[in-house]
């Protein structure tokens, strides 16, 4: 018997990499059958198999539950792989989406939107896609817009470090001035944007959102190897015949797809795109080849857990998702930190 | 955003001789879209305001969850003052005739 185990082990080349994608894809299933059947009402697969669903039931547990699933697992995957494709890029533990200016740039187009009356030229029924088209097509501009001004023929990052903190300050001092000339009413708008939420989307906005979504994040997920030779620094880089500049506009666009679609859909949801990718290292060791899926499974996980858990801790109200992944994944992430501190 | 118990609203509502379809929290929350269907509310009152911020009456019956509801049906939507309800003062009894009013035409 122990030698036919051994045999079998021997026969599926049953690498580390292999382990631990699977061991993420099983807690990913998991999850998503925790959150199907954690909600305000009592649907889910649970009652599916004792036949308790009624038509009725069925339909709000497809129309409202299942997208939000969908939704979770598209913005945490897309938010954990750019966050871990751009410290591999910069080489810099602080990066993250956030540096490109995807979410300051849909901050302020979305405030831009709100507090004047541009909204008025849509048809009434149109508002709400709107509002996602604008927050869409201003994190591209702002991402665009540092690329351009981050442009270094050298193959330098530095600059592009440099042109994405000018214009996120820029950016928020402006968000600043909106939220000062404001009323009432938009200043609850906007902040509420802010916050970050999975709730007011549905089926078709998913749609559109993962259809724009997929290709950055394939995008992202096919630069894993030259990232790993990017390490070596950017000069011995290119002397191996690396294309630092094309690989910088490969993960520049694949961040602004992945993420401009997900900060449209679900506004600013924090920690994901910055510690998953560290949580993750710690664990399974810095090659890029592995982390980069492993990122974009782990953050699917945790916002499918922590989305669980915002709209069902104080229902009927819902508490910010960006909350509870920070309040979830912090105190774990400083426990890793300090381990790892004592070891070394 | 909605009313939940110990709000002006809340209370406004109770006066009216209104169940708040909501309870369980106290202020004002946002709520998440499958308690508001299985909260199963007859009639949707909102103010101005967030009308509004919604992008008009037609876009209230497009926020997520509003279509599964019992008032979507006929599009049972109420508008109210936003300062009349979120406060009492001397035009609180005029607001809640109105209200009452508003009610009794559309059941």
């Amino acid at each position: 018997m122990k030698q036919l185990v051994s045999w079998k082990l021997k026969l599926i080349p049953w690498s580390k990499k292999n382990k631990a994608l699977t061991l993420l894809g099983v807690l990913l299933l998991v999850a998503l059958l925790i959150s199907a059947q954690a909600g305000a009402m009592a649907l889910g697969p649970w009652q599916i198999i004792t036949g308790q669903m009624d038509a009725y039931g069925w339909q709000v547990w497809t129309a409202i539950r299942l997208p939000r699933l969908a939704l979770a697992v598209v913005v945490g995957a897309a938010l954990a792989l750019s966050g871990a494709a751009m410290q591999g890029l910069f080489r810099n533990p602080l990066a993250d989406p956030g540096l490109l200016g995807v979410a300051s740039g849909a901050s302020l187009a979305v405030g831009l939107w709100i507090v004047f009356p541009l909204s008025a030229w849509f048809p009434e029924n149109w508002n709400w896609q709107a509002q996602m088209l604008v927050a869409c097509v201003g994190s591209w501009l702002t991402c665009w817009l540092i690329f351009r001004l981050g442009k270094d023929t050298q193959g330098n990052m530095l600059w592009l470090l440099l042109a994405g903190l000018a214009i996120n300050t820029l950016a928020g001092a402006a968000g600043g001035l909106l939220s000062y000339i404001a009323d009432d009413q938009q200043l609850r708008q906007m902040s509420l944007w802010g916050m970050g939420g999975l709730g007011g989307v549905r089926g078709i906005e998913l749609l559109v959102g993962a259809a724009i979504a997929s290709p950055g994040l394939v995008l992202l997920y096919s630069v894993r190897k030259q990232l790993d030779v990017l390490q070596l620094g950017d000069v011995s880089a290119q002397a191996t015949g690396l294309d630092t500049n094309k690989l910088r506009q490969k993960v520049v666009l694949g961040t602004a797809l992945a993420v401009g679609a997900s900060v449209a859909l679900a506004g600013i949801i924090g920690f994901l795109g910055l510690m998953i990718p560290h949580l993750l290292r710690m664990i399974l060791g810095p090659g890029h080849r592995l982390l980069l899926p492993a990122s974009a499974l782990g953050g699917a996980i945790l916002l499918v857990l922590a989305d669980a858990l915002a709209r069902t801790l104080a229902a009927p109200a819902e508490i910010p998702v960006g909350l509870l992944t920070s309040l979830l994944g912090g105190p774990y992430f400083l426990w890793m930190l300090s381990r790892g501190r004592g070891r070394g | 955003m909605v009313a939940g118990d110990n709000s002006s609203a809340a209370e406004l509502l109770s006066l009216a001789g209104i169940t708040n379809a909501i309870s369980g929290f106290s202020g004002y929350k946002p709520l998440t879209p499958e308690s508001l269907v299985a909260a199963q509310p007859q009639v949707v009152i909102m103010t101005a305001g967030g009308i509004v911020a919604a992008g008009g009456k037609q876009a209230v019956w497009k926020i997520n969850g509003m279509q599964h509801l019992p008032a979507a049906q006929q599009q049972r939507l109420i508008q109210v003052d936003d300062l009349a309800f979120l406060g009492f003062g001397p035009r609180t009894l005029e607001a809640l005739l109105q209200l009452r009013h508003d009610l009794e035409l559309l059941l």
